[in-house]
């Protein structure tokens, strides 16, 4: 291997770090127009009229628009993600007649400038009638609660129950039954780099449309499809993208307003949400209520967990049910559990809606099962860490089906990882031994010092597909790469190029990767779900090896060889046994177009190209994964919690994660630790706060609190490499398991601190605040049974 | 709401003497980006937490969204596009973050480069501790910040090596061509 899973440093780094980058509000257009919106500042309120009037009458405004100038437009966006069992409620472009949540559209203004579309918002003149706010799920779900839509007929979306074996019949037989509230926080996405779309027009109604979204080519489709248009005259290109988490992988109003206004008014149109905008109204997640329980033997066996759950989605389904799927089917993680049955709904609020960030279920599913386990072990006087090894799915039981299905339909099945080993690993890391002593030591100085631990499965390399080009230049001899997968900082530009290198035999200097750009390349799914290096980087492999068969069919023409006895070596088509016997796939590749001219001198005499060739050296590939990946690991950490003041500090942090063959353990290992950042915000600091009439109250970074690199400790890596045996590249996907164990193992180390005081955690964020208050209801007292 | 009080201000960016008007409401950061097509500070919160925003201005960083364009008459800037040698060399921060792989999506990159830079020049041997809380103004989602910190160390120690050439980057005074 010359590339694949080296520390190559990234191809894209030099323009970013040169101020060279372009992200969407960089993007030049002269005359641009700028559109500001006019967000809803009540959770639910009617609307009783707006006047534009007053908005319109400087000549800078070009545009005031509310739903009732929407024409034909006034219709409400598709729907991503149907189930039957869903009914499904998406947002129209701008609210009609009634808002539903703080910072839904309204009416926008296009004008000169940003600064005057601003002011102009001030002056539309409208009225609301507040409405009664449904502020919770189970508020929601009383029988004399506000209605959100009336077409729906109730506040639930969706009631789903998922199971395998029989739950029933192990409760009822089990030695043990512990069973737990618990309530997962709603946390805002938040890439640095928040939402924007410029469309620019031409004079014959085409439009090239620039956005910050994770799948450019489901964004189009979506796009020309609302607005009746055909999808070549549409090419929609996603720039530098300053993270997506998710966030930007849905459309959203300002995506089709955008365009819109740009084929109305016949001048380029552009939108740059600033932060409030994105506290506000890009999509949410998180947010779920659980009541489990679980069933186990006398020597902690799990026999079943049973799980009642509501997930409080927000206004809309834009998304439909992805995530509490996946917090169902993520409960059993990489465990034993013979008999399972959840029961999810999925209810509307008067809140933003829900849609998978980082993690997409994930963690609310690694939560309860580990909070379980620790309160289980808790009850049987068992060690945390034995009971776990305890349960473990070990190697010799694979391939392990689990009895549950993926969203898309496919079987949970578990097929390589040694999760026993992954955990010993971590316990070893952290000296799990030792750490009684030290803990004791600790408390010595009236320091409480906690370990938490927990494991978890990624389940990623969703479907249906990823594309590629490759492509090797005819003058230059360089290689593109295409792909519909564009990157926001998880590095494709490297890591595809590294496959594509390796499997074509050429330099990675020479190879260049496009992605997130509808005009390079046909078709596309995108960049979410830690689904890039499964089924593009498979895709990537795919194209580049279907490049390489005609170099060679072609190369054995002209070096009058077999092609079964050449190589390719850094661009060089050569005789295996003779490589001085060559010839540059660029030369190839020019035969390949240009041969009037070339075969002459090229070819030799009497031969010709056969009669089926095809010309260019460049071929697509699109791999549909056969099976999902699951990726593992296991996260541990020390944390010290002060008593007196319910500060929380995070000593130690340790990871080991096994997401099979890697590409490039740089780039592995800063998702990794990017994701635990993210997680710790997740778990300690993060939390979108309404109040009792759904004003939002985390608006601002001054109250959403995201960790800065004092919160965020150093984290230490271990690592295993299983590979996956059912994609040819044995990938798994790594961009989201540093995120989903983060909070589970908080709460389980700040237990375990402050176990002489009898607390028991059930909710995330667990904020000093909230713990304080816990702490002041035992009144600060330790328990005097307590060590 | 129309364009008057416009403001003559004359600002030096990387080196480079600007005379322009302006609205006085017009943020500094608006007038980089947009007057002057200097697009490599990047606006992530506008509320002064972020940091993405941070240019050097007369020595000292600041959150160029916190500043008015008018404030800035007379200054002198400096942007990530002025870090490097005029000839393209990369600064050593430079150099680092991309060694020890401390950017991912890059957005937040060019307020981290300008905070460190000046924090290195004030602190030129940092502990680990010391480089975590200089750079604890500047908001990163993407990388959990220790490759941040890891590349922080690295210049420090680069530029340790090379004394002379390299310290009084933050406060570049010569025309920057390759700042434009
Ligand atoms: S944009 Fe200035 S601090 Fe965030
Ligand atoms: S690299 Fe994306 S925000 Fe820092």
């Amino acid at each position: 291997m010359r590339y694949l899973g080296k520390a190559l440093p990234r191809k894209e780094d030099l323009r970013l770090i040169t101020g060279n980058g372009r992200y969407l509000a960089d993007i030049e257009s002269k005359n641009a127009l700028h559109m500001a919106v006019l967000r809803s500042p009540h959770a639910h309120a009617r609307i009783v009229k707006i006047d534009l009037t007053k908005a319109k009458q400087f000549p800078e405004v070009i545009a005031a628009v509310s739903f009732e100038q929407l024409g034909a437009m006034g219709k409400k966006l598709p729907m991503l993600v149907p189930h039957p069992a869903l009914r499904s409620e998406t947002p129209y472009p701008l609210a009609k007649d009634k808002v539903n949540y703080v910072g839904e559209p309204v009416a926008v203004v296009v004008a000169t400038s940003r600064y005057i579309a601003e002011d102009a918002l001030e002056l539309i003149d409208i009225e609301y009638d507040a409405l009664p706010v449904v502020g919770n799920p189970e508020d929601a779900l009383k029988a004399d609660a506000p209605l959100l839509h009336m077409e729906v007929g109730s506040n639930t979306a969706a009631m789903i129950i998922e199971k395998t074996g029989d739950a029933q019949s192990a409760f009822a037989n089990a030695d043990v039954v512990i069973r737990s509230k618990f309530r997962i926080g709603r946390c805002s996405v938040q890439p640095m780099e928040s939402r924007g779309v410029l469309a620019i027009p031409d004079t014959l109604g085409n439009l090239t449309i620039w956005d910050s979204t994770q799948s450019v080519h489901t964004i189009r489709r979506l796009i020309v499809g609302f607005l009746g248009l055909e999808e070549q005259q549409v090419r929609l290109i996603a720039p530098d993208v300053g993270g997506g988490f998710g966030a930007k992988n849905r459309l959203y109003p300002e995506e089709i307003l955008v365009p819109w206004l740009a084929l109305q008014l016949g001048r380029p149109v552009k939108w740059v949400g600033d932060r409030m905008e994105d506290l506000m109204a890009s999509y949410q997640e998180r947010d779920q209520w659980h009541e489990a329980e679980m069933a186990l033997t006398k020597d902690g066996k799990i026999l079943a967990v049973r799980d009642h759950f509501l997930a409080d989605n927000g206004a809309y389904t834009p998304f439909g049910i992805v995530v509490p799927y996946t917090t169902a089917i993520t409960i059993p993680g990489p465990y034993k559990v013979p008999n399972f049955y959840a029961q999810m709904t999925c209810v509307y609020t008067n809140k933003t809606p829900v849609a998978p960030y980082r993690g997409a279920g994930r963690p609310q599913g690694v939560f309860v099962i580990e909070r379980l386990l620790d309160l289980a072990a808790e009850q049987l006087g068992l060690d945390k860490a034995e009971i776990r090894l305890r349960n473990l799915i070990h190697t010799k039981e694979m391939p392990y089906d689990t009895g549950l299905f993926s969203r898309d339909g496919r079987k949970m099945i578990y097929h390589s990882g040694d999760y026993p080993q992954a955990f010993q690993q971590a316990l070893d890391m952290i000296d799990y031994n030792e750490f009684q002593k030290l803990k004791e030591d600790y408390r010595k100085e009236g320091r409480y010092l906690g370990i938490g631990l927990a494991n978890y499965i990624e389940m990623a390399g969703l479907g249906p597909f990823e594309g590629a080009k490759v492509k090797v230049d005819p003058v230059t001899g360089k290689v593109t790469v295409s792909t519909g997968a564009g990157s926001q900082g998880q590095g494709h530009e490297t890591t595809l190029a590294q496959v594509c290198a390796e499997r074509l035999g050429v330099s990675f200097d020479d190879v260049k990767v496009v992605g997130g750009d509808t005009g390079a390349i046909e078709y596309g799914v995108g960049t979410w779900a830690s689904r890039v290096a499964v089924a593009g980087g498979n895709a990537v492999s795919g194209a580049a090896l279907k490049v390489r068969d005609k170099a060679l069919k072609l190369g054995g023409l002209v070096l009058q060889a077999d092609p079964m006895d050449l190589d390719i070596v850094e661009g060089m088509i050569q005789v295996k046994n003779d490589p001085d016997r060559n010839v540059s796939l660029q030369k190839i590749a020019m035969i390949s177009v240009d041969p009037s001219r070339s075969t002459q001198r090229h070819l030799p005499e009497g031969s010709h190209l056969p009669d089926d060739f095809q010309p260019g050296l460049e071929e697509s590939f699109y791999y549909y994964p056969s099976a999902l990946t699951f990726a593992n690991g296991t996260h541990a950490a020390i944390v010290e919690v002060d008593p007196s003041t319910a500060a929380i500090k995070v000593h130690r942090y340790i990871v080991v994660d096994d997401c099979g063959k890697v590409l490039n353990p740089m780039i592995v290992k800063g998702q990794v630790i990017g994701g635990v950042a993210q997680g710790l915000g997740n778990a300690i600091y993060e939390e979108m706060i309404h109040d009792n009439n759904g004003q939002v109250l985390t608006a601002t970074y001054m109250d959403y609190m995201i960790p800065t690199s004092m919160e965020v400790p150093d984290i230490q890596l271990g690592h295993m490499e299983s590979p996956d045996p059912n994609n040819p590249e044995g990938v798994k996907g790594c961009g989201e398991g540093g995120v989903v164990p983060v909070p589970a193992v908080i709460n389980s180390a700040i237990d375990d601190a402050l176990s002489s005081f009898g607390i028991y955690t059930t909710e995330t964020p667990v904020s000093p605040f909230k713990l304080w208050k816990l702490l002041k209801k035992t009144k600060g007292e330790e328990k005097t049974d307590g060590n | 709401m129309t364009q008057n009080n416009l403001n003559n201000i004359t600002v030096t960016v990387n080196g480079k003497e600007h005379s322009l008007s302006v609205e006085p409401r017009m943020l500094l950061s608006d007038v980089l980006r947009d007057e002057l097509g200097l697009t490599g500070t990047h606006v992530g919160c506008e509320h002064g937490i972020c940091g993405a925003c941070t240019v050097m201005m007369d020595e000292r960083p600041v959150r160029s969204c916190l500043v008015f364009g008018v404030q800035a008459n007379q200054a002198k800037i400096l942007t990530v596009e002025g870090l490097s040698n005029a000839d393209g060399t990369l600064h050593p921060l430079q150099e680092a973050f991309r060694e020890k792989h401390g950017l991912q999506c890059g957005f937040c990159t060019p307020g981290f480069l300008i905070s460190a830079c000046h924090f290195l020049e004030e602190n030129p041997h940092p502990s680990r501790e010391e480089i975590r809380e200089g750079i604890s103004g500047n908001l990163c989602r993407c990388t959990g910040y220790q490759n941040i910190v890891d590349a922080v160390e690295m210049a420090a120690e680069m530029l340790s090596k090379d004394k002379i050439s390299e310290t009084d980057q933050c406060t570049v005074q010569a025309e920057h061509p390759a700042g434009i």
